[in-house]
């Protein structure tokens, strides 16, 4: 099917210029809105394949995910994945392995192939693991942990400049420990640090909201003493938006993401059950197939704007 | 000046690389000295045992070497987890500095009474467990902590043995504290004074002899060693300021069995049971660790071996 649109546009009412503008943005919104489609496919085939994983939330973060290695954020390299220099990328909530081992195979750190092995022997492991493969910086699946080694790396870190980002999770927030590590970040000033909290209301048992509830998680960062912004997490401009906002702050930084688990799935998304199983037979195939679409309605609007933009 | 302080100054003054975390304990565990002159390597990270293991860890895949300290029952005590997951899974250069081990300073009673260090450390594959009875030992032991890199433990006795050894060997092996030839108690950490004591009491009374060693390295375990060592006497005492169940004694327990004939073991330990607030020389009498516990344990093992 050729993709390309018959509608063509009288431009000369108004400003060229802003029409200009707005083109450039839904442009590269567009680019990155792809990239998230992509990874979101990338790990649900992967997942699928290997019949383990976390969809709900690893679905949920395909945006954050595109945002942070395709929007020009992350300092990061598959050709050094050690030089020294590096932006830290550390995810705590380490069972998302799939749409983290999904961003490194389309960032070129490791190949397709090797997502065939997960969670397989010798295999990416189910559950992350530091330089297993390059590119993922810590061990993480003991939920909470992963918030201290990131303050304890951005506290070591901060005479040198280097940046630490973090990923952690609402259900996260109720293990004790980060709250302690929260502290510590604010005590020391870490402003070398960048903390995306994804709050997509679900858990392993069923909603947070009900399993146990964490409360405003805005307003306990800036309680804290986090820089907190509050985003879309599924928009792609709105982090975007939340990171450019943050990133002159002298203190630690919060970035909440409102995401919707099991995102881009029509029978997943906000359901719990989602958590840490995964649909088999047809319901698989119904679920790659709602994501192989959009990732082709995005391919459709990308050329849209193309010929828009000539 | 407490050693191990000592020692972890002379090491931040050697090596940039060293980092301290303390979790409000600078003044009773030392590291506030090393804070004082080192404060841009200095953590206080709070009443946050869990946290101070966290950040050490993540310190130390960064390049530093992290020490961390507070009382045993705190950490390990409290943070295990941590130490497996964020420490030894991902073998970080963290050294753990548990302080009052043990009946520690007896009033403070026994949610400060930590008998389960060992048990809780010598299970977490790369950790290294050390244990030292004499400030001789404590020294060396600090030492040997920064020559390597990777996660380590190091639990320090309230008061520690003041004896100076007959033999000492490297770290790994039995320091004989005095010798003997008909029986030997072996014991770790500063309660082996107990065995010195009653020893020479035992020896005036029976006429027989008794070796006393004490081992300050408990992890790697050199099996082999403590059977050559050891197979020589009549019967073993083990003594340790720790709870029965996976201690030191169980260890010696351990090397003994793998060979079909060895001499009896007779263990002095905690027998599941928890501390309490007392004087310290009542607590050690109340859980079966004091001069008179080794001594009546010595005339069994003699009555077994001699009847």
């Amino acid at each position: 099917m050729k993709e390309t649109s018959d509608v063509k546009l009288d431009w000369s009412p108004f400003s060229k210029g802003v029409a200009a503008e707005t083109l450039g943005f839904q442009a590269r919104k567009a680019c990155l809105s792809a990239k998230a489609a992509r990874l979101r496919t990338k790990a649900m085939e992967t997942m699928l394949a290997a019949d383990y994983g976390h969809p709900a939330s690893s679905l949920g973060l395909a945006e954050l995910f595109a945002v942070l290695y395709f929007g020009g954020v992350l300092n990061v390299s598959a050709a050094c994945p050690f030089a020294e220099g590096r932006d830290r990328m550390v995810v705590s909530n380490g069972h998302v392995s799939a749409i983290v081992y999904a961003t490194l195979a389309e960032a070129g750190f490791i190949s397709d192939d090797d997502l065939k092995t997960y969670a397989r022997t010798d295999g990416l492991p189910g559950h992350l693991t530091r330089f297993a493969p390059h590119g993922v910086e810590i061990s993480s699946g003991s939920l909470g942990q992963g918030v201290s080694v990131a303050v304890g790396m951005a506290a070591a870190l901060k005479p040198s400049g280097r940046r630490v980002f973090l990923l952690t999770s609402d259900g996260e927030q109720q293990e004790g420990q980060v709250w302690e590590a929260w502290q510590a970040a604010v005590k020391y000033g870490l402003s070398n640090l960048t903390v995306f909290i994804d709050c997509n209301g679900i858990q392993n048992s069923g909603r947070t909201a009900e399993v146990m509830p964490v409360g405003n998680a805005a307003k306990k960062f800036k309680a804290f003493g986090f820089r907190t912004v509050e985003c879309d997490g599924n928009d792609v401009a709105a982090i975007c938006d939340a990171f450019a906002l943050t990133a002159d702050a002298d203190a630690p930084k919060a970035i909440i993401l409102y995401t919707v688990p099991g995102k881009g799935v029509s029978f997943m998304e906000n359901d719990p059950a989602w958590h840490g199983d995964l649909p088999s037979g047809s319901r698989a195939e119904e679920a790659l197939r709602e994501l192989r679409n959009k990732e082709r309605e995005i391919k459709s609007w990308q050329s849209f704007l193309k010929e828009m933009a000539v | 000046m407490a050693v191990f302080a000592e020692e972890l100054l002379e090491a931040g003054k050697k090596n940039p690389n060293i980092v301290a975390f303390s979790a409000d304990v600078k003044r009773s565990t030392g590291t506030g000295v090393f804070g004082d002159a080192f404060p841009d390597r200095y953590f206080e990270t709070g009443i946050c045992e869990q946290n101070m293991v966290g950040m050490a860890a993540g310190a130390a895949l960064e390049g530093k070497t992290a020490v961390v300290s507070t009382y045993a029952s705190f950490c390990p005590g409290r943070t295990w987890e941590q130490l497996r997951c964020s420490v030894c899974l991902q073998n970080a250069d963290v050294k753990v500095i548990g302080a009052h081990i043990g009946v520690g300073s007896g009033r403070d009673g026994a949610t400060h009474q930590c008998f389960e260090d060992i048990a809780l450390t010598s299970c977490l594959p790369n950790m290294r467990v050390y244990s030292p009875a004499t400030a001789d030992e404590v020294r060396r032991a600090a030492r040997e902590l920064f020559t390597f890199k990777g996660p380590a433990y190091l639990r320090l006795s309230a008061v520690s043995c003041s004896a100076v050894p007959v033999s000492a060997g490297p770290l790994s092996e039995l320091s004989m504290l005095k010798a003997g030839g008909d029986l030997a108690v072996v014991a770790t950490g500063g309660i082996v004074r107990s065995a010195l004591e009653a020893v020479l009491e035992f020896e005036a009374e029976t006429g027989k002899s008794a070796a006393v060693y004490d081992l300050a390295r408990l992890v790697p375990f050199d099996a082999e060693h403590i059977r050559r060592e050891l197979f020589g006497y009549k019967a073993v005492i083990s003594l340790e300021e720790h709870q029965l169940n996976g201690g030191f004694g169980s260890m010696i327990a351990s090397a003994f069995a793998e060979k079909g004939s060895h001499p009896p073991l007779f263990k002095i330990g905690v027998d599941g049971k928890f501390g309490l607030s007392a004087d310290p020389s009542d607590v050690y009498e109340r859980l079966g660790l004091s001069k008179n516990a080794v001594l009546s344990r010595l005339r069994e093992a003699e009555k077994a071996v001699y009847a």
